[in-house]
């Protein structure tokens, strides 16, 4: 399994240089490989299909554009993923009002859905429907593996802005659950 | 604020999702990257063509450098003015007149052809005489003014005098019981190499010729003729000097 790995990586290593010298097929390969994860991950920030893959296709520009500032001390993926996770918020804060909610809420504890398949798949599309502010820092945070001062920086927010509007998206999360009559279990 | 448990499933079960994109993506991709990049991506043919054209280029150019001929060649533009002297002597005799009558015919310049026979003759037969002449007088400057350095035969001439007198002064040295080491060897073999590079220049200076300026200015700089005369000189003392040893045993 191990030696599989290391052939693969060794292999990705391989197209990144050949895409560097600019090597169409190559970059072809790396696309093929990554562009499905990726318009996926789009789709996460820029609801709209048709923008969602403007923003896929802009955010390979951008790492075709910029290879060769990879240093291969990463994955390669995670080097893609933060490309595209900021050409999404890029389009996002030029074509929408994005929000945040800077109240504070007392921070109560907040219960915790199950890991069934059923209650994942109603988490996904009720994230999709959280506020623009709520949603981003969520999944910066839950999906991306953010730290709140990264999503501070991207995001243009102060760390707390980004801490408040995670547990906002959390209890909203949590309250959605329940009237949508989707089992949860208590507090962890 | 630690992640929570659903979180975490929910980040791999998110993570790992695929959406299958359009079949135009790649093509607006590639397009856009045609447009930044022209011609990346695409067939490196031009590439080696340009890299060969140079090498052709350079080849060439290395060719006609090295080539001995073109050096003469220049020299006898240089001195063709010389010889051409007797070009504006038969001026006279072609004057305005004639050439004028030849081209309204040919029958005037026939008659005056027979009737001065000698120095007015049409420019027809004359200029190529000249030009001949010319030619001739271009054609042997080269060989008169070629610099003798350039002469092989006379190179190992001088060689062989200049040994000549290397081995009479070392026995002379020797006779004397004064032990000859190398760095008087290789003086020695300085020394004959500046006489044979002053013996080999013209004698005649009294008339300054640029292509012979020229070429000794290149041979003061082509130190390596005078390395190959320095080491021809070794040469032919080692030979010498082995030769002698092997007869004295």
């Amino acid at each position: 399994m191990t030696v599989k790995i290391i052939s693969l990586l060794q292999h990705e290593k391989k197209l990144i240089h050949r895409a560097i010298s600019g090597k169409r097929e190559a970059q072809k390969a790396l696309y093929d490989r990554y562009a499905p994860k990726m318009l996926a991950l789009c789709q996460r920030y820029v609801k709209d299909a048709h923008f969602a893959e403007d923003v896929m296709i802009e955010g390979f520009v951008k790492v075709f554009r910029n290879l060769s500032g990879f240093r291969f001390e990463g994955s390669f993926e995670g080097w893609v993923r933060r490309i595209m996770v900021r050409e999404a918020i890029d389009f996002l804060k030029k074509r929408q009002f994005v929000v945040f909610d800077d109240t504070r809420l007392e921070e109560t504890g907040v219960e915790q859905p199950g890991s069934d398949p059923y209650q994942l798949e109603a988490l996904e599309y009720l994230i999709g429907s959280l506020p623009e502010g709520y949603r981003l820092v969520f999944t910066l945070y839950a999906v991306e593996g953010y730290k709140h001062t990264e999503i501070a920086e991207v995001l243009g927010i102060s760390e707390n802005t980004s801490k408040s509007q995670l547990f906002k998206a959390r209890k909203q999360l949590q309250q959605q659950l329940k009237e949508t009559s989707i089992p949860y279990y208590g507090t962890r | 604020m630690a992640p929570v448990e659903f979180e975490k499933e929910l980040k791999k079960r998110l993570r790992s999702r695929e959406v299958p994109p359009s079949s135009e993506a790649w093509q607006r991709i590639a397009s856009r990257l045609d447009d930044e990049y022209p011609g990346q991506g695409r067939s490196s043919g031009w590439w080696i063509g340009l890299a060969a054209a140079s090498v052709l280029m350079l080849a060439a150019l290395a060719f006609f450098w090295e080539r001995p001929e073109s050096l003469p060649a220049m020299e006898s533009v240089v001195s063709a003015p010389a010889e051409e002297a007797p070009v504006e002597d038969p001026g006279p005799e072609v004057t305005s007149v004639e050439l004028i009558s030849e081209a309204e015919g040919a029958i005037n310049v026939a008659t005056s052809e027979k009737e001065e026979p000698g120095p007015s003759v049409g420019t027809e037969k004359r200029v190529p005489e000249t030009l001949q002449q010319g030619k001739q007088g271009l054609a042997a400057a080269p060989v008169q003014d070629a610099s003798p350095l350039a002469d092989p035969d006379l190179i190992s001439g001088l060689v062989a005098g200049q040994m000549d007198t290397i081995l009479a002064t070392v026995v002379a040295l020797e006779q004397v019981n004064e032990p000859v080491n190398d760095a008087q060897i290789e003086a020695l073999l300085r020394e004959a190499q500046q006489t044979i590079i002053r013996e080999g220049e013209p004698e005649d200076r009294s008339a300054v010729d640029p292509m012979i300026l020229l070429a000794q200015a290149e041979e003061e700089l082509d130190q390596t003729f005078r390395e190959q005369i320095l080491q021809k000189l070794r040469t032919e003392y080692s030979r010498i000097r082995n030769s002698v040893a092997d007869r004295n045993k």
